[in-house]
């Protein structure tokens, strides 16, 4: 039995179902215009996100009784992660590398990050149903809007994020520093991001919010790029205007 | 302070403060190192509180430049001409130092002026020594000759065990520095400077400047140097020297600044990597504050629900109670 969304009737049972109509209507948006999707995309969000209104999605191991770990880390899906898109030069290396090892040894303020990133990766997070629990559950409408506003945003990074979260009910972000290049990309990433969004439903909203916040991190490094520049031609001016 | 001054500021306040105090008999014994590289040592005793002996301990030379008697070849004479009779040099100068200066403050001019000058001069002994055969190179530029004793490639001393090249020739003077770094992270933000010479030299203003070059191979004119002096992590920077850089009062200048250039360099690396210890530190404790607000207040959260609870239950009751009391 189909609807006229080609899904069968029994998905609507499942909170899956939600995320799978969304995903089925978003696509139909022509990429591109990221604004137009925005607008689209948001109340339509929102009535999805009220409909789906569990709260938790702890997911007990399935091999072993009363056991709760990070799935992710025990590598019982595959990880689907992307290529790196830019190209980084060697000082925008050492600053990521600096700026990360930075985090990693403040890792115990920040609880979800891991102190060694899991391998070809520079920084990951690993989220467990702990975090989820602990932290406050929010409205995901604001994260949506704010994810809308900031376009300097990881494709990859998110995605990896919201798959991990999709698959296994921890969290996993890997983030490999990227930026989006393009506005299909982009929007690319959105609609992933929408669909997963849904799965995660109304947990931890705030723990985006901060994972979000990381994704600044590549803005970040730029501009301490920047400065570095400007800073060296400043030296190499002075130095030059002593032959004058 | 963006630019390297050429004299020792804490010689030059040791100095000072002795010829203010030259009757009051004291003891003075001080050890540093500046630039990590020149290691200095005043010392005046109660017995001779005019004079003054100052020990400079300089780099090692690497094997390729030319020492005489433990101090770079020009040396002497510069310090003579410098610095006249006030200063006597000591030989042999004291252990552990290629050079003793033996100082009679009561010597120094009487216009209060030039006393100051040299003492200034005096502080800026680094420049005199060490770059005294820089300055023999370039005074022969000025006059647009070349010595007729000098090679054609000439090797001094830069940093401990490692040089810089002079090509010199009649109309200008090329001047290469393979730039070395101990840090990975310093070399980084070196080189990305040192390609910044090269665009800051396109500017308009510095039209005049020297020309600058950067390349990560030695360039041609190291063609005869042996391979094992020419490993340089940070690259190869090259300036070409005309002869309007050392006119006139221009020299001090330029022998300074290119004595000192791995220092000027390497001084603004650190800088700059404290500059962004203090930037990154201040944003990992934003990123902990968003953090920290998705925690709950705890305390907030209890109080909340216990009030909540009492008055939803307090209703109940009184609706129950109402709807008993009607029935």
């Amino acid at each position: 039995m189909r609807n006229g969304h080609g899904e069968k009737s029994v998905w609507r049972k499942s909170s899956r179902a939600h995320s799978l109509r969304f995903w089925g209507q978003s696509s139909a948006v022509v990429p591109g215009q990221i604004q137009d999707l925005g607008l689209l995309a948001t109340p339509t969000l929102l009535k999805n996100v009220l409909r789906a209104e569990r709260k938790s999605f702890n997911f007990p191991c399935q091999e072993v009784e009363r056991h709760n770990k990070p799935e992710v880390e025990l590598k019982t899906s595959p990880e689907l992660l992307l290529n790196p898109v830019k190209q980084a030069d060697e000082l925008e290396n050492i600053l990521t590398k600096k700026f990360l090892r930075f985090l990693s040894m403040r890792a115990e303020a920040f609880q979800v990050l891991r102190r060694k990133p899991v391998q070809g990766y520079d920084i990951s997070f690993l989220i467990t149903n702990y975090h989820c629990e602990e932290m406050q559950k929010h409205k995901l409408i604001d994260f949506i809007v704010q994810f809308m506003e900031s376009a300097e945003t990881s494709p990859a990074l998110i995605m990896n994020l919201l798959k991990g979260l999709e698959k296994t009910a921890s969290l996993c972000r890997l983030l490999k520093l990227k930026g989006i290049r393009t506005l299909v990309e982009l929007s690319v990433v959105i609609l992933d991001l929408l669909r997963v969004l849904l799965v995660l439903r109304l947990g931890s909203r705030n723990l985006v919010d901060t994972a979000l916040k990381w994704l600044d991190i590549d803005k970040e490094i730029s501009e301490l790029k920047m400065s570095v520049n400007t800073r060296g031609r400043l030296v190499a001016t002075e130095f030059l205007k002593q032959f004058v | 302070m963006l630019l390297l001054q050429s004299h020792s500021r804490f010689l030059l306040e040791a100095l000072l403060n002795r010829v203010q105090n030259v009757d009051k008999a004291t003891e003075v014994d001080y050890h540093w190192v500046e630039f990590d590289d020149v290691r200095y040592h005043v010392q005046v005793t109660m017995k001779n509180p005019h004079i003054v002996l100052l020990s400079v301990s300089l780099p090692v030379p690497p094997p390729e430049t030319i020492f005489i008697g433990g101090l770079p070849f020009g040396a002497i004479e510069a310090i003579k001409a410098a610095y006249g009779n006030v200063v006597q040099i000591l030989d042999p100068p004291r252990d552990g130092f290629n050079l003793t200066l033996k100082l009679n403050l009561s010597k120094l001019p009487p216009n209060e002026e030039n006393k100051h000058a040299l003492l200034v001069k005096i502080a800026s002994v680094r420049e005199v020594v060490l770059g005294a055969p820089l300055r023999v190179v370039l005074k022969h530029l000025a006059s647009k000759t070349v010595a007729s004793d000098i090679d054609q490639l000439l090797a001094l001393v830069h940093r401990p065990k490692e040089s810089f090249f002079l090509i010199p020739q009649a109309e200008k003077v090329t001047v290469v520095f393979p730039m070395r770094f101990n840090d990975s992270i310093d070399t980084v933000l070196a080189t990305s400077f040192l390609q910044e010479f090269v665009e800051a030299r396109r500017t308009a203003g510095l039209n005049n400047a020297p020309l600058c070059m950067w390349s990560s191979s030695p360039p041609l004119e190291l063609k005869g140097v042996p391979s094992e002096t020419l490993s340089a992590n940070a690259g190869f920077v090259t300036f070409v020297i005309f002869p309007r850089h050392v006119e006139g009062k221009k020299l001090d200048r330029t022998v300074w600044n290119l004595s000192t250039f791995h220092a000027y360099v390497s001084y603004h690396v650190k800088c700059s990597e404290g500059f962004m210890h203090t930037r990154m530190r201040r944003r990992v404790e934003s990123m902990i504050r968003t953090l920290d607000r998705a925690k709950p207040d705890a305390e907030k959260l209890k109080k909340s629900t216990s009030n909540k609870s009492f008055k939803r239950l307090s209703l109940k009751d009184l609706k129950d109670h109402r709807s008993n009391s009607m029935s």
